[in-house]
């Protein structure tokens, strides 16, 4: 009897507090990493795919989210990051090897991941920002279109730029660095970001932008300044993402930063939720696994008891359907508008029941 | 008296203009044509820190039109609009509110996904409160404008009359030197119409700051404001006292014609 | 959430250690059974399955059958270390890897960072290899530059020529790199070269290069390439009159290509063998006259007995090292002097897991007939930069 409305009361605390549903969220998230890394390298390396999507997506979140504008072009951070760390990372001497035609400069920088993780996140965070100075002053579809653009510019660059890139070879040889905990430091990283962000003064204005442009521009809020801001952090953590991709694969090529990961990070947002960041984590988290358990099913990999091996493209297939059934079935993403720092639900059967556990500091707030 | 008056500052806006000082805006002979057609011709409109200036007129008159021009939203095509003498026309609504004039929008536009109090900060933080003050701000004026309970629940949730309100508040929080409202009463009931009209008297009274409100409902304009400023077509019919409005064979005919 | 966890977790449950030295031995095989790359990896892994049926039914390796896993890495660089890693992860004891550098390198990084020796099914690129991932990667094939080499040393020995006008495919690594080796090896012998023309292989008309050579009047043409657009090429060259010797890469060897470019006569290139019945190693005749009667059709090209080549190299490596430990393998591998395989003798150093000295087939086509026209013992090998 205690027990179930200690239960109940302990549900309700979760449902009505961000901060009880973050802290047990990031517990269960190390947790899990953790338990299922060590269970074999296949899934070891799931997990790590599946954290670095968690960065992804939650660097997609911190611009889309909070300023509304959809874009297309934030994969182009990830491959500036993958690129920028290996050039920074592969030793001096395979580099001749592999890119005799680069600079000297280049050619003869080699510096350690750490240090190089802290370029990319500076000068990447700083570029993004610069593209976001001409393409934030666009909205809507206009926007979108602009950045996609950026995103198969980019492309074209990475793959005529052969003696800095390598062109449309496999960039090899990148130190392979990216464990379990590097990954989950840098999702919690990109988490604790992503709310610092939505909390901060920027973060504020940009939320009140998406919701009413006009009635924002009205206030006092410049608009394109936020959005700029905000397509610089967004570009550095995917910046980051994409070293920690390059030092989790260790070799990479062009077509790795194109549509598909920029339609599948999109996917994840869209089902977890476009402007939630619990929507973004949990988001990214289903669909990486749906995606790894059909995967596994259509290479014959089998899944446990099963052995059914689905055709190639099954995997496609399903998760266009899981996106359009969210889209006709919740639009507003599987966890809807819920956040981290929401205090209280809002809609009216919703409401906080006075009922919170006395033992739980957290919750009583 | 509003909870708010004491934690402003004159060095928020940037201005060096004291909150005392009676400033005046103007709209001089402002002309605006949208390709063709004149939405507005050579209107001109001025009122001082304190004025409670209601502005009527028939649908499409110009008066939405009117208000764009003073806050930056619609360039005149001439004419001019003056803020304490400086020239205006070319500000953007960011400079606008920033020089303090501030304005709702008709069905009062709220930010939807933020919190009721969210909405009030931003309405602070936008003009260059900081995040301290913008708070404390936003929570005297939440609580003012009786929106307490519903601080934190997401402003869309909320009832059209507590939406009003708190577009209000939301402008308040810029510490304007002029509050230009545009049809606030549009779509409230009775009594809600009854608050809203005790809501913009008192921040007449308290006179640091000078008030337009476009308006449909008569009583409210009557009972409300000392002079009103009647368009019709884009041009001005006239402007005097709720009296003389009333008693004026003009405006009876083209605005007033059933009452 | 948790519930697919727990199933993905389940779903793996099967890895077992690839290191006791008895029973089986597992390779494991994370190449492109879909995709692009699928005509370049199924030939040379099917031909090395047929070989290991053979081997196996005299013993396997050390008393040890030869067993295969195979996962598929859909022609995908990031496929490519997911199936490397499932295939580690069932036990493999050595690793196989896609026929193209780009799709071989992610498995090779797998299999250095895992410590498993991998080996490459026929790349032919140095980038690949000990000075890019490790010391556990290495190719059973001869160097891109190697091709190169060999036509030039055979132009300027054996035929005397003088003038070579060379058209190069910018298209592909694979025969830029074929350009070079050919380039620095004509050059350091004194060749001349009258010019470079470089074209695409979706390029569909050379015809300003063509009038080029005929003003110019090489005695060859060294073309590097592959079809398609080597194919088109050929046929508007000799369709222009020009009837000069045409030299080219082993990426043009087989027959599917002939019937477009027809009575092409005074054609050269070089091959890891003949797939035509004629090559001077019997064994080579009979392993094609053996997938013939198994599979109902020649290979197609000689790129497939790279695959019976990989299993000798694996199969004197583990005899001589008397395990599959991969770190012993390597050590074994890296001193290997030619040592015979179906393809020729072939020579591994600490820097070079990839032939750089093995003797080539020079063919020829007459009259649209290919057949083996000598054997080419390189006098001065190329370096892994060419």
């Amino acid at each position: 009897m205690a027990d179930e409305k200690r239960s109940r009361s302990v549900r309700s605390a979760l449902r009505h507090d961000g901060r009880a549903r973050l802290a047990l969220g990031l517990v269960g998230l190390i947790v899990a990493a953790e338990l299922l890394s060590n269970w074999s390298p296949a899934v070891e390396s799931f997990v790590i795919t599946t954290l670095i999507n968690v960065m992804i997506v939650v660097g997609l979140y911190i611009l889309i989210g909070n300023s509304g504008v959809v874009s297309f072009g934030q994969i182009s951070f990830m491959a500036l990051g993958a690129y920028m760390t290996g050039l920074i990372t592969v030793e001096a001497s395979r580099k001749e090897f592999l890119l005799p035609d680069l600079p000297g400069w280049l050619s003869s920088l080699h510096l350690g991941t750490l240090p190089a993780l802290v370029i990319v996140v500076v000068l990447v965070g700083l570029i993004a920002a610069l593209l976001g100075i001409p393409l934030m002053r666009l909205s809507g579809l206009s926007a979108s279109i602009a950045t996609l653009s950026l995103l198969i510019i980019s492309n074209v660059l990475i793959t005529q730029s052969s003696s800095i890139t390598g062109g449309n070879q496999t960039f090899i040889g990148v130190p392979v660095t990216t464990t379990t905990e590097v990954a989950l430091v840098g999702a919690i990283l990109a988490i604790f970001v992503a709310i610092w962000f939505r909390r901060s003064r920027i973060g504020l204005l940009l939320r009140a932008s998406r919701d009413d442009e006009p009635a924002a521009r009205a206030a006092g809020v410049s608009v394109t300044k936020e959005r700029v801001v905000a397509f610089g952090i967004s570009g550095a953590l995917i910046g980051l993402a994409g070293a920690f991709y390059a030092h989790f694969v260790g070799s990479f090529s062009p077509d790795d930063f194109y549509f598909e990961i920029t339609f599948t990070t999109l996917a994840m947002l869209v089902v977890g939720g476009l402007y939630s960041l619990e929507g973004a984590v949990v988001g990214a988290l289903l669909i990486s696994t749906i995606q790894e358990m059909l995967g596994r099913l259509e290479n014959g990999e089998g899944l446990g008891p099963i052995h059914a091996t689905l055709h190639d493209g099954v995997t496609a297939i399903v998760l266009a359907c899981i996106v359009i059934a969210v889209m006709i079935f919740r639009p507003s993403g599987l966890m809807g508008h819920r956040d981290t720092d929401d205090e209280g639900p809002a809609d009216e059967e919703d409401r906080p029941t006075p009922v919170v556990p006395a033992d739980d500091p957290e919750a009583a707030t | 008296m509003l909870a708010i008056s004491d934690t402003g500052s004159a060095t928020r806006t940037g201005d060096a203009v004291p909150r005392q000082h009676v400033a005046e805006l103007r709209a001089e002979s402002v002309s605006v044509d949208f390709g063709g057609l004149r939405a507005l011709n050579d209107v001109t409109l001025a009122l001082s820190t304190g004025d409670l200036l209601g502005l009527i007129g028939p649908n499409g008159a110009g008066k939405t039109t009117l208000l764009n021009v003073l806050t930056g939203f619609q360039r005149p095509t001439a004419g001019q609009v003056h803020l304490d003498g400086e020239t205006g026309s070319r500000w953007t609504p960011q400079q606008w509110v920033r020089k303090g004039v501030a304005r709702t929008f008709q069905g009062a536009r709220v930010f939807g996904r933020l919190t009721v109090r969210e909405n009030v900060e931003v309405g602070a933080v936008a003009v260059g409160a900081s995040r301290a003050e913008a708070g404390e701000q936003a929570d005297a004026l939440v609580r003012h404008y009786g929106l307490g309970e519903y601080a934190q629940r997401r402003a869309e949730t909320l009832p059209a009359g507590l939406r009003r309100r708190l577009g209000i508040a939301r402008a308040l929080a810029s510490q304007p030197r002029f509050l230009l409202l545009d049809e606030p009463a549009a779509g409230l009931n009775d009594s809600e119409r009854a608050e809203l009209v005790g809501l913009v008297q008192e921040i007449s009274d308290e006179g640091r700051c000078g008030v337009v409100i476009v308006e449909h409902s008569m009583p409210v304009i009557m009972r409300l404001c000392r002079r009103i400023h009647v368009l019709d077509g884009g041009q001005t019919l006239m402007e005097g006292t709720p009296e003389e409005v009333r008693n004026d064979p003009d405006v009876r005919a083209a605005y007033l014609g059933a009452t | 959430m948790a519930v697919l966890l727990a199933g993905l977790a389940i779903g793996c449950g099967s890895s077992e250690s690839g290191d006791d030295d008895s029973g089986p031995i597992t390779i494991g095989a994370a190449v492109a059974l879909t995709g692009i790359n699928e005509p370049y990896d199924k030939p040379p892994l099917e031909a090395m399955q047929l070989a290991a049926d053979e081997l196996n039914a005299k013993g396997g390796i050390d008393g040890r059958k030869v067993e295969f896993i195979v996962r598929d890495m859909r022609s995908e660089t990031n496929q490519a270390a997911r199936a490397a890693n499932a295939v580690i992860d069932e036990g493999a004891d050595l690793l196989l890897l896609p026929c193209d550098p780009d799709l071989a390198a992610p498995g090779a990084s797998v299999g250095q960072d895992r410590g498993i020796l991998s080996f490459s099914l026929c790349q032919a690129s140095t980038r690949v290899g000990p000075q890019s991932i490790g010391e556990y990667v290495f190719t059973p094939s001869q160097a891109v530059y190697l091709e190169g080499y060999v036509m030039a040393e055979w132009a300027s020995m054996a035929k005397k020529w003088k003038n070579a006008y060379v058209i190069r495919d910018k298209s592909f690594t694979y025969t830029i790199d074929a350009c070079t080796g050919f380039l620095n090896r004509w050059k350091s012998l004194g060749g001349n070269v009258i010019d470079t023309a470089d074209v695409h292989n979706e390029d569909s008309s050379i015809a300003s290069t063509i009038t080029d050579i005929k003003e110019t009047n090489p005695e060859f043409v060294y073309i590097c390439s592959q079809t398609p657009g080597e194919a088109t090429w050929l046929r508007q060259i000799r369709a222009a009159g020009v009837n000069q010797p045409i030299l080219s890469d082993m990426a043009i060897d087989g027959t599917y290509w002939l019937k477009s470019v027809p009575n092409l006569s005074d054609f050269y290139y070089p091959a890891a063998a003949s797939i035509f019945g004629d090559d001077p190693d019997p064994r080579v005749n009979e392993f094609v006259a053996k997938i013939k009667s198994e599979t109902g059709a020649p290979p197609d090209t000689s790129y497939s007995l790279f695959g019976p080549a990989l299993l000798d190299l694996y199969k004197t490596a583990v005899e001589e090292a008397g395990t599959t430990d991969s770190s012993k393998l390597v050590e074994t591998l890296e001193k290997f002097k030619k040592v015979k395989t179906i393809v020729g003798d072939t020579t591994y150093t600490k820097e070079a897991h990839i032939a750089l000295d093995r003797p080539m087939r020079i063919m020829q086509i007459q009259n649209g007939k290919i057949s083996f026209l000598q054997m080419w013992q390189i006098r001065q090998p190329p370096t892994l930069e060419g």
